[in-house]
């Protein structure tokens, strides 16, 4: 598959400056206005929040991959990463009009999927140990590394998200938020996948689409 | 000659198997284009799934769709007739997805009926990952099956609108009606405010302690007399409770009064120390609220010489001084509102401004449609 995806990048012509080639591996969805929906705005950055629960240098790597990408023209820097994940509507300082277009919604699809595989190992580690855990009855404590994960995952969410919205509001225990925190966890191992990038793309449309 | 594709993964094994086409069965790896078997084995489970090319397509195109729905929390509905006989997938919680087989009629028969009930296998979300994968391999895969190539689009809004999850929908809605209940539990605690049974106060010179600070600040604006409380003793006898009315309802009504402006609202917040005011300073002596009775209502006869118009009886709290002088009037029905100007009070009301403190008496002064003026104290006649 990833031969596949770099003969797709050649084929791709005339290199575009503006528009990064990789993108093409996406298709463009028809949605009113070409943006992205709410809920995908939301969705992308958590996931990303998720990765960063994962992984301590999680946002290093975040613009390591973009570079990688050659994301560059969406994703410059540190700044242009944060305005990219502060269209998420549920952040303290986000903006509830504030949107992306779905080229910049495709780069942190790509940038998303890219980190989820190099931790593949970790993320169907820690779903396994869950998976144990809950057969036994035992509580996530049991395990270090899924605590740990648990964890910085609350704390992030707690620190960087706005506790008055509503879609907020919902989490307000820590059962809650492990809930949350699993469910990420289990949406970036579908993102680890051959086609992960097409399938986490195509499913922030879902329910938008005519 | 038969072609085996494997695509294997640590839960899941899928193995198709078929038969090239002409064309390409020379090349080292020729485009498998008819599939005779697919089978599908899971590490930990004993049995494994198979069945012919309808089982396959069947398989991969349910096995993406519920991917689909995991990820966006929206369940992919079966589009197309026929999809998802075969294969279904079931979410029993969290981590635990039901793979249900149904066989394949074509195959059960080929194979003399062995495989006659449907096949239930449930999954962990890693094993149905690792299934998710096995088939994307298979479907990136151009030399199995190429014509073969489900696309992956989002699912449309008409089968998203009930699938949002109850809880976003019903909680901020909980939220506002659990704010609302207990805002009325908490007001439900409060005391009712009582009304303070302020009886005609027998010793009229010795004012309330709250009144005496109060009194130059709280009295009203100038041009304006005292607004007139109503304490509404027991044995009064049966003044209208409106005191509603009082306020001007009709735009006409300050316009027909101008100087009678006790109805402001402004008057309305001071009640409270107006009423101690005028309870203070009201005169409750028989005789001297005989005479004065007797005088206001041979002073209002003579002024009153217009025919009545109105058809309901209009009735007023006229306040009186010592001497007679009409210090101020209060409506007490609609009808007094709007037909103040048919009634001499506005005229024979004492213009000076300063006489708040003075004592004074409360009078019921009721003027009829039949042309009569009915005068009695407010508070009742006091016990002989």
């Amino acid at each position: 598959m990833r031969s596949s995806a770099s003969t797709v990048m050649q084929v791709q012509t005339p290199p575009d400056q503006s528009i990064p080639p990789i993108l093409g591996t996406l298709p463009d969805i028809a949605v009113p206005g070409d943006t992205l929906p709410r809920r995908a705005r939301v969705q992308l950055d958590l996931l990303l929040l998720a990765i960063e629960a994962l992984d301590l240098g999680g946002s290093e790597a975040l613009l390591m991959t973009a570079s990688d990408l050659n994301l560059q023209s969406i994703v410059k820097n540190r700044v242009g990463l944060w305005r990219l994940r502060s269209a998420n509507p549920l952040r303290r300082y986000g903006s509830q009009r504030k949107t992306l277009t779905q080229a910049e919604g495709k780069a942190m699809v790509l940038m998303i999927c890219n980190l989820a595989r190099r931790l593949t190992g970790v993320i169907r580690q820690l779903l396994l140990a869950h998976q144990q855990l809950s057969d036994r009855h035992l509580s996530a404590e049991h395990h270090f590394r899924l605590s740990e994960y648990l964890e910085r995952f609350r704390a992030h969410f707690r620190a960087r998200m706005n506790p008055r919205r509503a879609a907020v509001l919902l989490y307000d225990t820590d059962e809650k938020l492990n809930d949350l925190a699993l469910g990420l966890l289990r949406q970036l191992l579908f993102c680890t996948g051959t086609a992960g990038p097409q399938r986490l793309w195509t499913s922030l449309f879902d329910g938008e689409v005519a | 000659m038969t072609i085996q594709r494997q695509y294997t993964l640590p839960n899941c094994k899928l193995v198709v198997e078929g038969l090239s086409d002409g064309a390409t069965a020379a090349a080292p790896r020729p485009v498998l284009s008819m599939v005779t078997n697919a089978e599908c084995h899971f590490a930990g489970q004993p049995q494994s799934i198979s069945g012919g090319r309808a089982f396959l397509e069947d398989l991969a195109i349910t096995v993406s769709n519920y991917a689909q729905g995991m990820l966006s929390g929206v369940p992919h509905p079966h589009t197309q007739p026929g999809q998802g006989e075969l294969v279904s997938l079931e979410r029993l919680a969290p981590d635990l997805h039901r793979l249900t087989v149904k066989p394949d009629s074509f195959v059960g028969e080929a194979n003399g009926g062995s495989s006659a009930g449907s096949i239930q296998l449930d999954l962990k979300t890693v094993q149905l990952f690792d299934l998710v994968e096995a088939i994307d391999q298979f479907l990136a895969d151009s030399q199995t099956l190429p014509e073969f190539a489900p696309q992956l689009a989002p699912v449309s809004r008409r089968y998203a609108v009930t699938h949002e999850p109850m809880t976003k929908q019903v909680v901020p809605a909980a939220v506002g009606l659990a704010g609302l209940a207990a805002a009325a539990v908490a007001l439900f605690f409060l005391p009712i405010p009582e009304r303070r049974p302020e009886a005609a106060v027998e010793s009229s010179a010795t004012p309330t302690p709250l009144v005496s600070p109060a009194s130059p600040a709280a009295s009203p604006p100038a041009g304006s007399p005292t607004p007139l409380a109503s304490p509404a003793p027991v044995e009064s006898p049966s003044p209208i409770q409106s005191p509603d009315t009082t306020v001007s309802d009709s735009p006409g009504a300050e316009s027909a009064s101008p100087a009678a402006s006790p109805a402001s609202p402004a008057s309305e917040t001071t009640s409270s120390v107006g009423e101690a005011l005028v309870n203070a300073n009201e005169i409750t002596e028989p005789e001297q609220l005989d005479r004065l009775k007797t005088q206001l209502r041979d002073r209002l006869d003579d002024a009153w010489s217009q025919r009545p118009t109105f058809t309901e009886d209009l009735v007023y709290q006229v306040s009186v001084a010592q001497n007679g002088d009409i210090l101020g009037f209060r409506y007490m029905n609609n009808a007094a509102v709007q037909n103040a100007n048919q009634t001499p009070l506005p005229d024979l009301q004492f213009q000076q401004t300063n006489r708040s403190a003075e004592p004074r008496a409360l009078f019921r002064v009721v003027f009829t449609p039949g042309g009569v003026v009915q005068v009695s104290p407010w508070h009742g006649r006091p016990p002989e």
